[in-house]
């Protein structure tokens, strides 16, 4: 049994090394002993795919909120919080509640959108940027949840004075948009 | 012999004369003499009364349903705190513990974002957690709660620091202040500062002795001399409490004066520190505030104002027993107690705080990083002086983890070992990885050292500690490098200056082969590693090291495999940027200031920029996985549950002088260092000597497992590991790896059909 495996390894292996040797890009099988091509076995680049502009049926299930997002009771409390806090001004109460959310659920993407809200009123747009992106990043490629996402983004570039890549992001933020909207 | 009767007249005139310029200066003397006291008394009463350390608080614990806290370990937290265990639920500080449920009366706290009022709770739950908290008053459903947090130390000044908790007289338990005065000065309500009677019969009694002793004083005159005055014992020193005694009484009231008393008379000695005040020595002795001590508990502290080093409790429980229980007996005859209160008080123990540092000191290598962290931005006087509030990043159910960890480990790793004992050190941290906030450090393997910080100020070699970040550096050009592109293992040498020649080795000093990058990575392959450093160029592999978080890394070819020194806390900053997926947060110990008052100084908001790319680092973090399940760290599987996925990696250094392992799991960076201070060989690896403590730690914090969820520009595919091709369910041996979108392997491998399609030359080649 081992003798078979071995074989059909060894033949696998020498299969894929005469391929090598006449193909242009099949990457090579390792096998001690034999010289092989340089060790960095380029992939053939295809061009770099921005997102595709896909309209999928959105499925019924995706939380449109953090209430329904199956966050923790306690969670959706802090971030309730936060934004009453936030909406009276009380910018460092609304940071103290998100901050104490994120204890709780470090990977809440609807937390770390409630902190990128945060900085954009606090003007901290390199902050806001990377708490957005990381948003989407956890998100799951929730458009209800990105659409606000990349609405930040275009803010945050805005304050910075980016002006290509709010632009960028403006228009993702209103495709998520006509998507979301029936 | 008689005088002319004009001589005596006259002389008689002279000699009042005399007199009255010699009481009148003797007068203007006095008078300069209590009018300069008299200013020493007021600025120090009006301005400073008393220097408040700076508290510093561990973060506190919260409490929700849900939370994966044990039962007994949220009881253990509450044994930390000083809570006691009754039958049925008394004042705040109290709980009753029965199967499944926990009732607790919590104190009042307050936090940075106001007053949690003390309430009556009950947590429901088990071994697996919290399930329910209700309000055992309004009977209602507790969505979010917090314990007060521990106190865990103070900032007081180095050399003869003097420490304190400030308490009110208002907020003092009656007994303690009545029980106070009726053995130290039971007149103190109607005398003048001094007591006459007490002064006569202190007089008496040194002129009988013929030397002088203590004599008895008033609360006004102890607190005089606890104050102002050193302890020698001369009569100019006693006129001068009495006059100052005096002065003080004509400024001040009677509270003022017991209140200052209460947070300044001296209650014992803790190394360097000296114990001031009551609220401090309750927390000291006892482990808990001075409002939840019962009446023997008080009693001793009213004892041993006597002579705190006379009557260490500590150190003489007998002879502090006895003191006691004089103390309770004179309450007994004042009427302060009831007899049955009495026999009771006087039945137990003194029912001291289990640790000796008394609940106060207890993680000194963490409060070094709190203080450091604060003395950027506040000057040494605002710290020691002003009594701020602190509250810190620390988790004690972390610390005490770690603690445990190396104080097991340590001498059980030198047993099985076979080394010298007592020869090796360690330290440890562990943060959050989302937050970058700073849960536990220990810096000594006598954890509670409060001396050199290996953790924070021994920088070391970190060795293979450096790998991930060469490869990070090569997967970030996905056009290059994949997780399965082979690099191979063979000599290299790299031409560091003109005659000098860098050619290194592998650890095991062989070579095998071609191995695919994430294997080089997993086995922690020296050539390779140069190889690949070499291809993607030291000034990226820097860049990168910037973008965790470290940005001393030199631009030499060495520091491929590791040849930058470190602190532990240093390593737990890179790291915890990849765990936290490329998104770098600068280390923090410290979340909130609050002023004495409890009114909010300063926040610390975390911080955070994405530095690295999510994809490549997702890709390294995969890797990282694989040291764990098949490469240098499987070992740690021993200790962990084969369910459990972490990613970390192995650091060994030459001479085998440091061992380490730094790793993380979904939510915690951990970083371990063994080796010794004179720099000798330990005899260990990082797989055998750093982590089988990490990977027990990690047991023991019952560690978060990694998540599967690939960032947007990841794509994962089945690739048949012998050929690096995409495999399908034909293929009898297969793995899911992740690529860079755009870049996954195209070709099919044979077991998939894909090779067969072009069979023609290897067939001839094969069968020539």
């Amino acid at each position: 049994m081992i003798a078979m495996t071995s074989l059909r390894a060894f033949v696998t292996a020498l299969l894929l090394l005469t391929l090598a040797a006449c193909a242009t890009t099949a990457p090579v099988a390792p096998k001690p002993g034999v010289v092989l091509p340089p060790p960095v076995q380029p992939v053939k680049p295809p061009p770099t795919p921005p997102p595709p502009e896909t309209k999928p049926p959105l499925s019924p299930n995706l939380p449109k909120g953090i209430e329904t997002s199956g966050a923790a009771a306690p969670v959706i409390s802090l971030v309730k919080a936060a934004r009453a806090s936030l909406a009276a001004g009380r910018t460092d109460q609304a940071g103290a509640s998100l901050e104490r959310a994120l204890r709780i659920e470090p990977r809440n993407a609807w937390v770390w959108q409630g902190l990128s809200q945060l900085h954009i009123v606090t003007q901290q747009a390199e902050q806001a940027e990377s708490e957005a992106k990381k948003s989407i990043s956890l998100g799951k490629r929730n458009p209800y949840l990105d659409v606000e996402n990349w609405r930040l983004l275009a803010e945050a570039r805005t304050l910075r004075g980016d002006v290509a890549g709010a632009a960028q992001a403006q228009a993702r933020h209103e495709e998520l948009q006509r998507l979301i909207e029936p | 012999m008689a005088l002319p009767p004009i001589d005596r007249r006259t002389l008689l005139r002279y000699a009042l004369i005399a007199l009255t310029l010699i009481s009148s200066a003797l007068l203007v003397w006095v008078a300069l003499q209590v009018a300069v006291l008299d200013r020493e008394i007021r600025s120090r009463f009006s301005n400073v009364r008393w220097v408040l350390p700076a508290q510093v608080y561990a973060a506190p614990q919260e409490l929700y349903p849900g939370l994966n806290l044990p039962l007994s370990e949220l009881q253990q937290e509450l044994n930390r705190l000083g809570y006691r265990a009754v039958p049925a639920l008394e004042g705040p500080g109290s709980f009753v513990a029965t199967a499944g449920r926990l009732d607790i009366a919590t104190r009042s706290f307050t936090f940075w974002d106001g007053e949690q009022p003390a309430t009556r709770m009950q947590v429901q739950g088990g071994v697996d957690g919290i399930s329910a908290i209700r309000d055992l008053n309004s009977n209602a459903e507790i969505d979010l709660t917090r314990l007060d947090p521990m106190l865990i130390g103070s900032i007081y000044p180095s050399r003869g620091g003097e420490d304190r908790v400030l308490v009110r007289l208002a907020d003092s338990p009656a007994l303690l202040v009545q029980g106070l005065l009726a053995v130290e000065d039971r007149n103190f309500y109607s005398h003048g500062g001094i007591s006459i009677r007490g002064i006569a019969r202190a007089a008496l009694e040194n002129l009988t002795a013929g030397k002088l002793r203590q004599g008895a004083s008033t609360i006004t005159q102890q607190l005089i001399k606890n104050f102002f005055l050193s302890s020698e014992r001369t009569v100019k020193r006693k006129l001068k409490e009495i006059l100052m005694s005096m002065l003080l009484e004509v400024h001040y009231s009677k509270d003022e004066i017991l209140e200052a008393y209460l947070n300044e008379i001296y209650m014992g000695q803790d190394g360097s520190r000296a114990v001031h005040g009551l609220g401090l020595a309750s927390s000291f002795y006892f482990n808990k505030p001075l409002s939840e001590l019962k009446a023997q508990e008080l009693a001793m502290l009213v004892g041993i104002i006597k002579g705190p080093s006379q009557y260490d409790p500590r150190r003489r429980p007998e002879r502090v027993r006895a003191r006691r229980d004089l103390v309770l007996k004179i309450w007994l005859e004042t009427k302060l107690i009831s007899r049955e209160e009495y026999e009771a008080a006087k039945a137990l123990p003194l029912g001291l705080s289990g640790n000796s540092r008394g609940g106060v000191e207890r993680y000194p290598a963490f409060v070094q990083l709190v203080t450091r962290q604060l003395r950027e931005q506040y000057p040494e006087e605002a710290l020691t002086n002003e009594g701020l509030r602190i509250f810190t990043t620390l988790k004690p159910r972390v610390q005490e983890a770690l603690e445990q960890r190396l104080t097991i480990d340590l001498p059980a790793l030198e047993k099985s070992r076979k080394l010298v004992s007592g020869k090796l050190e360690a330290a440890g941290v562990v943060t959050s990885a989302e937050g970058g906030e700073v849960q536990a450090v220990v810096g000594a393997r006598n954890t509670r050292y409060a001396g050199f910080n290996r953790a924070l100020d021994s920088r070391r070699s970190i060795g293979s500690l450096a790998k991930p970040f060469v490869y990070l550096a090569a997967l970030m050009q996905p056009e290059r490098y994949h997780l399965n592109s082979l690099i191979a293992d063979e000599p290299i040498t790299v031409k560091l200056s003109r005659n000098n020649i860098w050619s290194p080795a592998n650890y095991d000093k062989k070579l095998h082969g071609n191995v695919p990058l994430y294997m080089a990575l997993a086995q922690s392959y020296n050539l390779p590693t140069v190889r690949l450093g070499m291809e993607v160029g030291v000034s990226e592999v820097q860049s990168v090291f910037a973008g965790a978080g470290f940005f001393d890394a030199p631009a030499l070819p060495s520091i491929f495999l590791g040849a930058l020194d470190m602190a532990p806390l240093e390593v737990a900053q890179v790291y915890n940027t990849l765990a936290a997926s490329g998104y770098q947060t600068p280390l923090s110990s410290i979340r909130e200031v609050l002023t004495k008052e409890g009114m909010p100084l300063k926040r610390y908001p975390f911080k955070v920029k994405q530095t690295l790319p999510e994809g490549p680092v997702y890709l390294t973090t995969w890797a990282l996985r694989k040291v764990l399940e098949q490469g240098t760290a499987r070992a740690a599987y021993n200790a962990i549950p084969s369910s459990m996925a972490l990613a970390g990696k192995t650091g060994t250094t030459d001479d085998l002088r440091d061992s380490w392992f730094a790793g993380y799991s979904a939510d915690q960076v951990a970083v371990i260092w063994v080796g010794r201070d004179d720099y000798k060989s330990t005899g260990l690896t990082g797989a055998s000597g750093a982590l089988p403590i990490w990977a027990r730690l990690m047991r023991d914090l019952n560690a978060k497992t990694l998540e599967d969820a690939p960032p947007a520009d990841v794509e994962e595919t089945l690739i048949d590991p012998g050929s690096g091709l995409r495999a399908n369910e034909n293929c009898p041996r297969t793995m899911t790896v992740p690529y860079m979108a755009g870049y996954l392997p195209t070709a099919a491998a044979p077991c998939a059909g894909g090779a067969l399609a072009e069979p023609s030359q290897w067939l001839q080649e094969m069968f020539n």
